[in-house]
């Protein structure tokens, strides 16, 4: 077991008492370190169960966890969890703290200083976005759902853990908020080089912010593989009606300009008035720059702001 | 106006007994409610945290709460006699079905989802306890604190019906003779005594609700 991996599970299975069939079947799972891996499937499938298995708040009925290539039975439960970020849906937090206790939890429980305690909680209410002046003192019920989930991702990164499980955590937050906070996350986790493990039951959301994505259904793996991957080559009929793969207009929703765009921009000439767009955007958005737009390409370009392909109507074809 | 001359100057003769009953009533409600405290928050989270003993204990209390004061009063004397101590044991079933119901209601009310995300970040079973449950469940757990000390006060007052002492023995002494003044001697105390413990509760809750 080398280090490269952050989480494996070794025929992980789950059968709660007195249950008839295994709520997870017998699985098999490697995840890389610092990958963002989402687990998408329908309700009932399993996907909490298998998330709790990681840090015990499930004991497996069968087969085993590592963690950085540890075996987690040999790690008390209480450590463990100390050790790995954990957010959930909702009400987490706890609403008779205010922000900056409730952020305090683990480094309170972990023995650390005030002083440096005090230093994270700034640091990481930064991060998230939320002034530390105007939130600190704040209780949860005075904050947006939108911002309530901010302050678990903050409680969560406390002591620096380089493990997150997020289950389901933008489930009961709008549209545009959702759209918002995914954003954050995504750059967060860049930064950080965090490895997490995401629960939705949205695939956009599954599609949008996988590095890799695990599809579920009826407690068994049905697909783990890139977005791109299963979009292109979904592995059975399931995965195939989940994704809409027959419908193209659907498909172009979640592949992004990055993964497909010709990175041979040296052999052509390129206007400056061309549109442009990000590697980030979607296909379909890109479609759209192209329908209104004089030029048979859209330029690329990356985060920071350098050429680095196009795409026209021959990429989008073959995505 | 002379009702109230009466009582005083009533005081004033018999400074002594009156201290003595004031004493005895304050000794009583407080004993009844600290010993209610101890037994009915135990057996208040015990209940909340086993469905089993809930229906037995909830039951059993539920249907004391119908039990007038004044009966329960009554019916410890075959069993236990007369004087303080019987006075004192009836007065702490009668302080219990608020503070139970409530303490049960304040654990039961708990999140579960709350405590969920206190165990998967590595709480253990006593900090979730302090740190998480006993906090949240405080608001309520006092107001039925508050509600038991203000029954005792005023239950403490019939006590004095099986010769436990206290305040009520000059309300049933005034009542006897037709004395008003002796009536009021024992029931205004009785009630200032209800609204300070009232008030004083009050502050307590606030406090630690803020
Ligand atoms: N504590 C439990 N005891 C018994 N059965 C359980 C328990 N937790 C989950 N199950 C069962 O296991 C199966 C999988 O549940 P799980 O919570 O993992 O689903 P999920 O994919 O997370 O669903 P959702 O999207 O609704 O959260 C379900 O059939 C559920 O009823
Ligand atoms: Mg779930």
């Amino acid at each position: 077991m080398s280090g490269k991996y952050a989480i494996v599970l070794e025929g992980i299975s789950k059968t709660f008492e007195r249950a008839e069939k295994p709520s997870v079947y017998k699985t098999d799972l490697k995840i890389e370190e610092g990958n963002f891996v989402t687990i998408l499937g329908a309700s009932g499938c399993g996907k909490t169960t298998l998330l709790k298995m990681v840090n015990r708040l499930y004991e497996p009925s069968s087969g085993k966890v590592f963690i950085n290539g540890e075996d987690v039975s040999r790690i008390s439960p209480t450590a463990l969890r100390r050790r790995i970020g954990y957010v959930i849906q909702q009400t987490g937090l706890f609403q008779h703290m205010t922000v900056e206790q409730n952020v305090a939890t683990v480094p309170e429980i972990l023995g650390w200083g005030k002083e440096k305690i005090n230093r994270r909680i700034d640091e990481l209410l930064q991060l998230v976005g939320l002034p530390p002046a105007e939130y600190r003192k704040r209780y949860p019920r005075q904050l947006s759902g939108g911002q309530q989930q901010r302050v678990g991702l903050a409680r969560a990164l406390a002591a620096d853990p380089s493990i997150m499980l997020m289950d389901e955590p933008f489930g009961a937050i709008d549209a545009i908020n959702r759209s918002i906070l995914q954003d954050e996350i995504l750059r967060i986790q860049k930064q950080l080089n965090k490895t997490i493990l995401f629960v939705t039951h949205d695939i956009t959301e599954a599609l949008k912010l996988g590095d890799k994505v695990i599809i579920m259904n009826e407690g068994k793996v049905q697909q783990y593989d890139t977005p791109l991957h299963i979009l292109r080559h979904p592995a059975n009929d399931f995965v195939k009606s989940l994704v809409h793969s027959d419908d193209l207009f659907q498909r172009m929703a979640f592949v992004k300009a990055g993964d497909v765009m010709n990175e041979d921009i040296d052999s052509q000439k390129l206007s400056e008035e061309a549109p442009e767009s990000q590697e980030q955007t979607s296909l379909r958005d890109i479609l759209l720059l192209l329908i209104s737009s004089p030029f048979h390409y859209v330029k690329i370009k990356n985060e920071r702001n350098e050429m680095v392909g196009t795409v026209t109507i021959n990429e989008i074809r073959q995505a | 106006m002379n009702l109230i001359s009466g009582a005083l100057l009533y005081i004033q003769k018999n400074q002594a007994e009156f201290e003595l009953a004031l004493c005895t009533h304050l000794e009583l409600s407080g004993l009844a409610l600290l010993f209610g405290l101890l037994i009915s928050i135990p057996l208040g989270i015990i209940s909340a945290k086993n469905n089993k003993l809930s229906g037995f204990i909830m039951g059993t209390v539920n249907s004391l709460r119908v039990i007038p004061s004044l009966a329960i009063l009554i019916i410890m004397m075959p069993i236990l006699g007369t004087g303080f101590t019987p006075a004192l044991i009836a007065l702490i079933i009668l302080s219990s079905p608020p503070i139970l119901i409530n303490t049960y209601l304040a654990f039961r009310g708990v999140e579960s989802q709350v405590i969920e995300s206190a165990r998967g970040m590595g709480m253990d079973k006593r900090q979730i306890f302090f740190r998480i449950e006993l906090p949240l469940a405080m608001p309520l757990m006092l107001s039925g604190v508050r509600t038991a000390a203000v029954e005792v006060i005023s239950s403490a007052t019939l006590a004095a019906f099986i010769g436990g002492g206290g305040l009520g023995t000059f309300i049933i002494n005034g009542l006897g003779l037709y004395n008003f003044s002796l009536l009021l001697v024992g029931a205004v105390p009785v009630a200032l005594l209800a609204i300070c413990s009232e008030i004083l509760f009050g502050l307590i809750e606030r406090l630690a609700t803020k």
